[in-house]
Order: structure tokens, then sequence, then C-alpha cells
């Protein structure tokens, strides 16, 4: 079973520029979030994702130098929105139904 | 028509306090004062000259009843108790300060209830109907700011509440005097040799206090609601004359809901408010240790919005 990831429902945000504030509809706590973790719970909010496609998806937005450390950037991403309550798993069979 | 406290004899305000209460319409909130005590009513008078009482049965948000306390210790050190809603809330203070008990047990009574739009501490003023937001922490030199503007062309909305609405995060009037502390009673006295300051209360909990009317006019447009407009961060510095640095939009938005009285509470309508707020506003952090200078400054900062390009 592969675990994916994806965005609770019913955030909200205001994006103002190079930062964002998002509302954890749960928790009721705002966080300050950068535009690379904006990205990846936009990714989160429309399909669940494996780490391995969050990964992928943050190559393709990063510049060339930074490429290389995709995998690891997506880890850090994805452990620090959970940690928020912003992201769940799902098992795969869930996420695909 | 009714008229103004101001018009308004002696005798009819101390039967009005001391009967179903004197009703006041502060824009956002309406509250019902009750006492019987004597002093209070040339306070009131002088304070609170520029409002028209309401109809004593109307429904208000607060009423706050201030008392001489009863018992053997009236006769050797007299005491003062507020009552909000009937219930005591706070301790006694002595018989020699009614105005600022009643004013700060007004500005928690209106903290605790006003549930239903976003409540920063903040002052406010508004200038060609947009608002200038001042929130800041006790010591800041918000008031002595707060006070310096509405005397230099800018409508008072409040000098201790940024009422936020839910729907448009547009800014209510919360009309009240501003309690100016210690060194700004003197300074706004120079600042604005026109204004009514009522009596000056020495060796209160925050040290000299004394009470600035609020223009008339501006409680005649207390209804009058305002579009967000600037952000400023004031904090007094006589070391500087005037020095001005830009808050970024998501540093403000954290600045403002730390500094709420009731964000935390609210959830979805408050963070929605605040964020609106935020976003059709330009914030900016203000050191001043000159009034001109920093009302100069924020007219500018006015001026140059991008709203304020558009205008015909």
């Amino acid at each position: 079973m592969t675990l994916r990831y994806a965005a609770i429902e019913g955030i909200r945000a205001f994006d103002f520029g190079d930062e964002c504030i998002v509302f954890n509809p749960l928790s009721w706590d705002a966080h300050l979030l950068n535009p690379a973790a904006v990205a990846v719970l936009d990714l989160l909010g429309s399909n669940a994702q494996t780490r391995d496609d969050v990964a992928a998806y943050l190559r393709d937005l990063l510049i060339e130098s930074e490429q290389a450390d995709a995998a690891h950037h997506s880890e850090r991403l994805l452990d620090e929105l959970a940690q928020l309550g912003l992201v769940r798993t799902v098992a795969d069979d869930v996420a695909h139904r | 028509m009714t008229s103004r406290i101001a018009e308004t004899s002696a005798d009819v305000l101390a039967a009005s306090l001391g009967g179903a209460g004197l009703v006041l319409d502060l824009g956002a909130a309406r509250v019902r004062i009750r006492s019987d005590v004597a002093d209070l009513v040339d306070m009131i008078h002088k304070v609170y000259g520029g409002y028209a009482p309401e109809p004593p049965d109307a429904v208000c948000d607060v009423t706050a009843c201030l008392r001489l306390r009863g018992g053997l210790r009236r006769f050797l050190r007299p005491q003062l108790e507020l009552l909000v809603d009937g219930a005591v809330e706070f301790e006694p203070f002595p018989a020699d300060t009614p105005l600022p008990l009643l004013e700060w047990g007004m500005n928690y009574a209106l903290a605790q209830r006003s549930c239903w739009c976003l409540l920063l501490h903040a002052g406010v003023v508004e200038k060609d109907g947009r608002a200038v937001v001042l929130p800041a922490m006790p010591g800041a030199g918000k008031s002595t700011l707060t006070a310096a503007l509405s005397w230099r062309g800018f409508r008072l909305l409040s000098d201790e509440f940024g009422v936020v609405g839910f729907e448009d995060s547009r800014l209510a009037p919360m009309v009240r005097p501003i309690a100016l502390k210690n060194e700004s009673i003197d300074v706004i006295a120079r600042f604005a040799p026109q204004s009514v300051l009522g009596p000056r209360f020495p060796k209160t909990h925050k040290g000299t206090v004394a009470h600035l009317a609020p223009a008339p006019e501006h409680v005649a447009a207390r209804r009058a609601t305002a579009a967000p407009g600037l952000i400023i961060f004031p904090r007094f510095d006589r070391s500087v004359g005037v020095e001005v640095e830009t808050v970024s939009r998501a540093r403000a938005f954290a600045r403002l809901a730390v500094n709420s009285f009731n964000y935390e509470f609210l959830g979805p309508p408050g963070f929605n408010a605040l964020g609106r707020l935020v976003e059709a506003s330009a914030a900016f952090q203000l050191r001043y240790g000159n009034l001109e200078g920093a009302i100069e400054t924020i007219t500018r900062l006015l001026d140059e919005a991008p709203w304020a390009q558009e205008r015909p």
C-alpha cells in the first residue's frame, strides 16, 4: 500500500505575494507559508499524491541548481504541512476511489 | 430633536443617571450608564457633551452602573464599584476616580461582548473615506497620535477599538472620549487648545489620566463606516523625528491577530475579516517623536496609496 497525501478540506487562504496566510478549519490556527509550501498545498488540494509525485512536482518548480534537492525539500515540506495538520495521509485504494 | 448632553442641565442629567440610565449610541454599540455618584455628572457633561441621549428604554449592549460602596468603609476611605450588566467584575476604585473606572469598565465590557465583529485593539481615524488603523501595545503612543489626528482633519472612529465588519471588513466607529495619560495630556492640550479635556485623575494605576471629548461632528458621523486604507503600527520615540518602514501584509496580519481582542474565538469569520482588511490596506511601522511630522507622513501615505491615484 502506497501512502498518499491530501490537503484537508476547507482550508482558507490569503495570498499576499511572497507569503501566504492559511487557515486550518480544524484547529482554527493560521499559518504563514512560503510559495513552495503553498504550491504543494495547492497540488494536494486537487488530488492525493505520493511523496514521489510531490518531489517531481517540486523539481519542475525549482531552478536548475536546486533541482537535485527537490526530494529533500518535498520530504521536509510534507512533514511540516502534516505537523500543522494541513495535510493528511490517505491509503492508496481510498485515494483512487 | 433631543438636546445634546452639553445643552442638558446638570439636574436633568443627574436624574437620568440616577433613574433608568443615560443611554448613549457610540456607533457600533449602545451603552446605558447608571450612577448615583454626584461628581460624575459634570464629568459626563464635559466629555460626552457632543452626544444626544437615546430613549431610556433602548436596547443596549452594555449596562454600566457606577455606585458608591456601602458599609463602614465609606466613612473612612470611600470607594466606588462598577457593575457591568448587574455583576461586579472589578476591584473597587477610590471614590475620586469615577470617570476612569467607568471608561475602563466599559472598555472591558465592550471587548467582552462584541462578538458580531472582529475587534482590534487600535485607534482608528478616517480621511476621504479611508480608515487609518493604529494598532499598538499600551505605551506606544497610539492615543496621543489618534487624538492629534482627530484635530488635524481626520475623523475619529475610535481610540480603543478597531471594529471590523465580517461582511466587508469596513471599519465601524465606536466613538468615545480618548483616555490620555501622563505627558500626553499636556501635549494634546497644547496641540489642540480648542479641544475639551475632562478633569485630571492623578495616581491611577496608569499614572495621571484625563479624557479628551470627541469633536461633536465626529459623534454625529458615528454611523458612517470607512473602507480599509492604512495600517500604521505607531511607536513613540523622542529620539527620532519620523521614521517609516513598510510592513509586509503577512506580518501585519500576524501582528493584528495577536493584537485583537477576539480573533482567536471567532474562527473563519475572524480570519476572513482580518485577511480582507490587510489585503485592502497598506501597512507601515511608524516611529515618531514629532506629532506634526507623524501626521504629515500619514497624510502623505494616504495620498500615495494606490486607491488615491484612482480618484477622479
